[in-house]
C-alpha cells in the first residue's frame, strides 16, 4: 500500500524567487509613503522624439524610450519604439525587447524552476548552469544563492545547499526571504529546532509579521510553543497594524493553535482573518483543513489564491478524488519545489494505483534523489516494484525502508510484502501479512489506514485471484463503510476493476465567511464580515423594520 | 554655444526669483567652466567666454541673450550609436575611457558632474565608430562641488532623473560625498557603456526587470536589505543577458568586471574596490579609467590583428 501524506503545517514555502518576489511575502510591511516614481518632462520627450524623427538614430531612440521610466510619459515612450518597429527604422535587440514587453509582468529575472512538462534525465542542470553564470558575475546575489540552493537540495545536494543559504544570509542577515528559505531549508534537512532557533533569535522576528507566523510554525515542528504566538494575537486585534496580506500567515497560524486547543470560535475567526487575502500557503492549509473549520472557501479572494496555487488545487483534486487533476497539480507543485517530497508522493502513489508502475518507479527514483531516506517515497516505491512483481527490487527497497524508519513504517512494509505473497500465489502467508498490518494499524489508533489497508488487500485478491477475495472484500467494504477516507476512495477511483462501491458521501454544510446584505430601499448590496451560521444564504434582504 | 532662455522664467508665478535663480545658475555654470579651463581638464570642454548675442530685432531688450562660448563638438553620443551588430567594442571603449577620464578629471578636483548622459557627451574630430575621435564631457550646469556651496547642493538629485543611479529611484541620499555624488556619477559611467553596446541606457532596461512590487513609485520600504537583493539580481541578469553577448569575446570578463564595479546598485559598495578600502574611500573612477583605457587599446590590437590578412 502507498503512504499517507503527513500532517501539513504552516512553514515558509520555498518557491523559485521570481514567483516569490511578487507575492506579498516580499513586499514591504512599512507604512511609508512609496518612493516618487521617475519623472520627466513632456517637453522634454517631445525634443527627443523630433531629434528621433529627424535622424532615425537607435542612440536617440534609446534616449526616447528612457521616458519609459516616468509612469506618466510611458505609454508614449513606447508608442515611439513601437512606430520604430513599425516602420522598420534602425533598432537595436534591446529596444526591440523593451518595446515589446514594458509592463508585461514577467520580469527579466529569470525563472530557474524547473519545467514541469521536462521528461529529460537530468532536468536541473541547464537552470544549474544558468545560476552558476549569474554567481560567477555577482557572486554576492543573494536572491541567486537561494535558487541556486533550492536546485541543490532537489539533486540531494544538502551541504551544498546550506553552503549557499549560509552565504545568503551573510549577504543579507536581515532578509525577509533569505531567513524564510534558510528556515525551510532547515525543516528540509529534518533540523526543525535550528529553523525554529533562528527565526526566535531574530531580532527582526519581533517586527514582522511574515516572521512571527513562521517561528510559531516552526516551533510546532520543532514540538515546542512559539514565543511570538501571544504577540501574533494581540496584533490580529490590532486592525490596523498592517494590511491583511500581510497578516495571512500569522493568522493561519493562530487559527491552527486555537484549533489545536480546542477552542473552535477563535480558530474559525482567526480562520476568517487569514483568508481575507491568504496567499497560496494559507490556501493550501485552508483546504486540508476545510472539514475541521467547516468554511466554505467561496469567497473571491480565496477562489483567486486557489486559482495560483498548485499545492491547494492538488489538495482539493485528491479529496474530491480527481486522478487526472491531481497529475496536473502535482506536476506543477514540483515545478515549483522541486526539492519537496510531497508532490512525488502523491504523484507516485497515483501512477501506481492506475497501474502506471513504470511511471511510479521513475519518479519514485528521482524524488529519492533530493532524500534517499524519505519515508513515503520509499513505501510508495517497494508499493510499485512489488505491484510490477519485482520481487528484488521491492525486497531491496522494503529493506531501506526497515532501515530508516524501522516503527513507523512497519505495517506499511507488511502489507507491501503481502502483496508479494500474493503475486506468488502465497495466499495464506500474504493474509497473514495483511493481518499483521491492519493490526498494526488498528493499535495506532488509525482505523481510516486500517481500512484503507484492507481495501487494498482486497484490491490487491482481485488482481491475484485470491480463492477467499469475497471475505477480504466483505471485511474491507465493513470497515470502508465505518471509516471513509480520500485515499480509499481516490484508490476505488483509480483501480481499473470495479469492485466495489461506496455510497457517496453526504456534502457538509459549509459557513461563509461573508454575507451581501441587499438594501430594496438605497438598491445597495453591502459587505457583511463575519462567520455565518452553518448553511446561511450567502445574501439577505436588509430588514426595513430595523430602520 | 549654450544660451540662457529667460522666457520660462518671465512666464512663472514670480519672475523675479526665477530670474535670480538662473542668474545664480548661470554665473555658477560660467565659473566651473572656467575652472575647468585653469585645471587643464582635456576631457571637459573648452570654455572661450561669454557673450551677449541679440535673437531679433535690436529694439527689444528681450532678444539680447546671453551666451556660453564654447568650443563646438561634431555631434553627441546618441547620434554616434548605429544599429546593433555594427558596435566596435574597441570603439566603445575608447569613448568611455576619455569620459571616464573627464570624470576622473572633475572628481579629482572635488566636483561631481552628476549629469551625465549621451546627449552630453560630445565627439570631436571624424565622429565615427572606428574613426579617430576624441570624446568631451559638456553641460556642466548641473556640478555639485565639494567644498564650493552651488545651487544644486540642497537637490538629492540635480541632474535628469532618467539617468539617476537606483538609490536615487527610492530617494535614498548616502550621507558622504563619495557614496552620494561620486558614486553617482560611476553609475552614469557605467550606464554609458551599457549604452555603447545596446543603444539604451541602463535605468530603463534595469527598472523593467525589477518585480512590480519593488519598482520606485510603487516600493514603500526603504532602500534596505529587502530591497537591495532584488536591485543587484536585475542588475546581474540585465547586464548579463544584454551587454555580455555584445561584447567582444577576449575581453569580455574584463569590460564585465569594470561594468559590475560602475554600476553597483548599492552605492556603499560601488567603484573600484581597491579604492574603496582606502581612506576616504574614494570610488577610484581614476584606477576605472586606467583599467578602460587597457581594455580599449587591446580590443584595437585585436582587431587590427583580426583585419591583418
Amino acid at each position: 500500500m502507498t503512504s499517507i501524506l503527513p500532517t501539513r503545517r504552516l512553514i515558509p514555502r520555498w518557491r523559485s524567487t521570481q514567483q516569490t518576489l511578487r507575492r506579498f511575502e516580499a513586499a514591504s510591511t512599512s507604512d511609508l509613503p512609496s518612493s516618487n516614481p521617475v519623472r520627466d518632462s513632456e517637453s522634454e520627450l517631445a525634443n527627443a522624439t523630433h531629434v528621433w524623427r529627424t535622424t532615425h538614430s537607435p542612440g536617440v531612440l534609446g534616449d526616447v524610450l528612457s521616458f519609459a521610466m516616468d509612469p506618466a510619459l510611458a505609454e508614449r515612450a513606447i508608442a515611439i519604439g513601437a512606430e520604430a518597429l513599425r516602420t522598420g527604422a534602425p533598432m537595436t535587440e534591446l529596444q526591440r525587447q523593451l518595446v515589446e514587453t514594458w509592463g508585461a509582468e514577467e520580469s527579466i529575472i529569470p525563472h530557474v524552476g524547473v519545467d514541469s512538462t521536462s521528461t529529460g534525465l537530468r532536468p536541473f542542470q541547464a537552470p544549474i548552469r544558468r545560476l552558476r553564470a549569474l554567481l560567477r558575475f555577482a557572486p554576492d546575489n543573494p536572491l541567486v544563492l537561494l535558487d541556486f540552493a533550492q536546485l541543490q537540495a532537489a539533486v540531494g545536494k544538502s551541504a551544498a545547499a546550506e553552503r549557499a543559504l549560509l552565504t545568503a544570509i551573510d549577504l543579507a542577515p536581515s532578509n525577509r526571504l533569505v531567513l524564510r528559505t534558510m528556515a525551510r531549508f532547515l525543516v528540509h534537512a529534518n533540523r526543525a529546532d535550528e529553523a525554529h532557533q533562528l527565526l526566535r533569535r531574530h531580532r527582526r522576528t519581533s517586527v514582522d509579521p511574515w516572521l512571527m507566523a513562521s517561528e510559531v510554525a516552526l516551533a510546532d515542528a520543532a514540538g515546542r510553543t512559539g514565543e511570538f504566538l501571544s504577540k501574533g494575537r494581540r496584533l490580529l486585534q490590532d486592525k490596523g497594524a498592517f494590511r491583511p496580506e500581510h497578516l495571512t500567515e500569522l493568522a493561519g497560524v493562530v487559527a491552527m493553535e486555537e484549533l489545536r486547543g480546542g477552542n473552535l470560535k477563535r480558530a474559525r475567526e482567526a480562520q476568517r482573518r487569514a483568508l481575507l487575502a491568504p496567499n497560496d500557503n494559507v490556501i493550501a492549509q485552508a483546504v486540508e483543513l476545510e472539514a475541521a473549520f467547516g468554511i466554505a472557501l467561496n469567497t473571491q479572494p480565496a477562489t483567486t489564491a486557489l486559482n495560483h496555487a498548485a499545492e491547494a488545487r492538488l489538495l482539493q483534486a485528491w479529496i474530491s478524488a480527481n486522478p487526472d487533476e491531481v497529475e496536473k497539480h502535482a506536476l506543477s507543485w514540483h515545478a515549483e519545489e522541486p526539492f519537496s517530497s510531497r508532490p512525488v508522493q502523491l504523484l507516485t502513489a497515483l501512477y501506481a494505483y492506475r497501474g502506471q508502475l513504470v511511471q511510479a518507479i521513475d519518479w519514485g527514483k528521482a524524488g529519492l534523489v533530493t532524500d534517499p531516506t524519505d519515508r513515503g517515497l520509499l513505501i510508495n516505491l517497494s508499493f510499485a516494484y512489488a505491484k510490477a512483481g519485482d520481487q528484488k527490487a521491492a525486497a531491496y527497497s522494503i529493506r531501506r525502508l526497515r532501515q530508516h524508519h524501522q516503527s513507523t513504517a512497519e505495517p506499511f512494509a507488511l502489507a507491501t510484502e503481502g502483496l508479494l505473497e500474493y503475486h506468488q500465489g502465497h495466499f495464506d502467508a500474504g493474509d497473514r501479512l495483511y493481518n499483521s498490518a491492519a493490526r498494526l494499524f488498528n493499535l495506532a489508533g488509525q482505523p481510516q489506514i486500517e481500512a484503507y489497508c484492507r481495501l487494498n488487500q482486497a484490491l490487491a485478491a482481485h488482481d491475484a485471484q485470491h480463492p477467499r477475495f469475497a471475505e477480504t472484500l466483505q471485511a474491507a467494504e465493513a470497515l470502508l463503510r465505518k471509516h471513509p477516507s480520500q485515499d480509499s476512495l481516490m484508490l476505488l477511483r483509480t483501480h481499473s476493476a470495479s469492485v466495489l462501491h461506496l455510497p457517496d458521501q453526504q456534502p457538509i454544510g459549509r459557513r461563509n465567511l461573508n454575507q451581501w446584505v441587499f438594501d430594496a430601499l438605497s438598491n445597495t448590496l453591502t459587505e457583511k464580515p463575519g462567520i455565518t451560521s452553518v448553511g446561511a444564504s450567502p445574501i439577505v434582504i436588509a430588514d426595513q423594520r430595523e430602520r | 554655444m549654450k544660451a540662457v532662455d529667460f522666457w520660462d522664467a518671465l512666464n512663472a508665478p514670480d519672475p523675479f526669483v526665477e530670474l535670480a535663480k538662473l542668474t545664480q545658475m548661470n554665473l555658477f555654470e560660467r565659473d566651473v567652466l572656467a575652472y575647468c579651463m585653469s585645471q587643464r581638464m582635456t576631457r571637459v570642454l573648452r570654455y572661450f567666454g561669454h557673450e551677449y548675442l541679440w535673437v531679433g530685432a535690436q529694439t527689444d531688450p528681450m532678444n539680447r541673450v546671453s551666451c556660453l562660448v564654447m568650443e563646438a563638438g561634431t555631434t553627441d553620443l546618441r547620434r554616434l550609436i548605429v544599429a546593433n551588430g555594427l558596435a566596435n567594442c574597441a570603439w566603445n571603449m575608447h569613448v568611455l575611457a576619455d569620459v571616464a577620464l573627464a570624470v576622473a578629471q572633475l572628481h579629482s578636483r572635488d566636483i561631481a558632474h552628476q549629469d551625465l548622459k549621451p546627449s552630453n557627451v560630445i565627439a570631436f574630430g571624424e565622429a565615427l565608430p572606428g574613426g579617430p575621435s576624441q570624446m568631451k564631457v559638456g553641460d556642466v550646469g548641473r556640478v555639485v562641488r565639494k567644498d564650493t556651496p552651488g545651487p544644486y547642493d540642497a537637490f538629492s538629485w540635480p541632474g535628469d532623473d532618467r539617468y539617476s543611479p537606483p538609490e536615487r529611484w527610492y530617494g535614498y541620499v548616502p550621507a558622504d560625498w563619495c557614496d552620494s555624488r561620486e558614486a553617482a556619477d560611476a553609475y552614469m559611467l557605467g550606464s554609458l557603456l551599457f549604452f555603447l553596446f545596446t543603444g539604451t541606457p541602463l535605468q530603463v532596461a534595469v527598472i523593467n526587470a525589477i518585480p512590480a512590487p519593488f519598482r520606485p513609485g510603487i516600493w514603500t520600504g526603504r532602500f534596505d536589505q529587502d530591497l537591495k537583493p532584488v536591485l543587484v539580481a536585475a542588475h546581474a541578469e540585465v547586464l548579463l543577458e544584454n551587454l555580455k553577448p555584445l561584447v567582444m569575446p577576449e575581453v569580455s570578463d574584463l569590460v564585465m568586471a569594470i561594468e559590475r564595479s560602475l554600476t553597483d546598485p548599492v552605492p556603499e559598495t560601488r567603484g573600484d574596490t581597491r579604492a574603496r578600502r582606502q581612506l576616504g574611500r574614494p570610488v577610484g573612477i581614476d584606477r576605472l579609467q586606467q583599467r578602460v583605457a587597457a581594455v580599449a587599446a587591446q580590443c584595437a590590437a585585436i582587431e587590427r590583428g583580426r583585419r591583418r590578412p
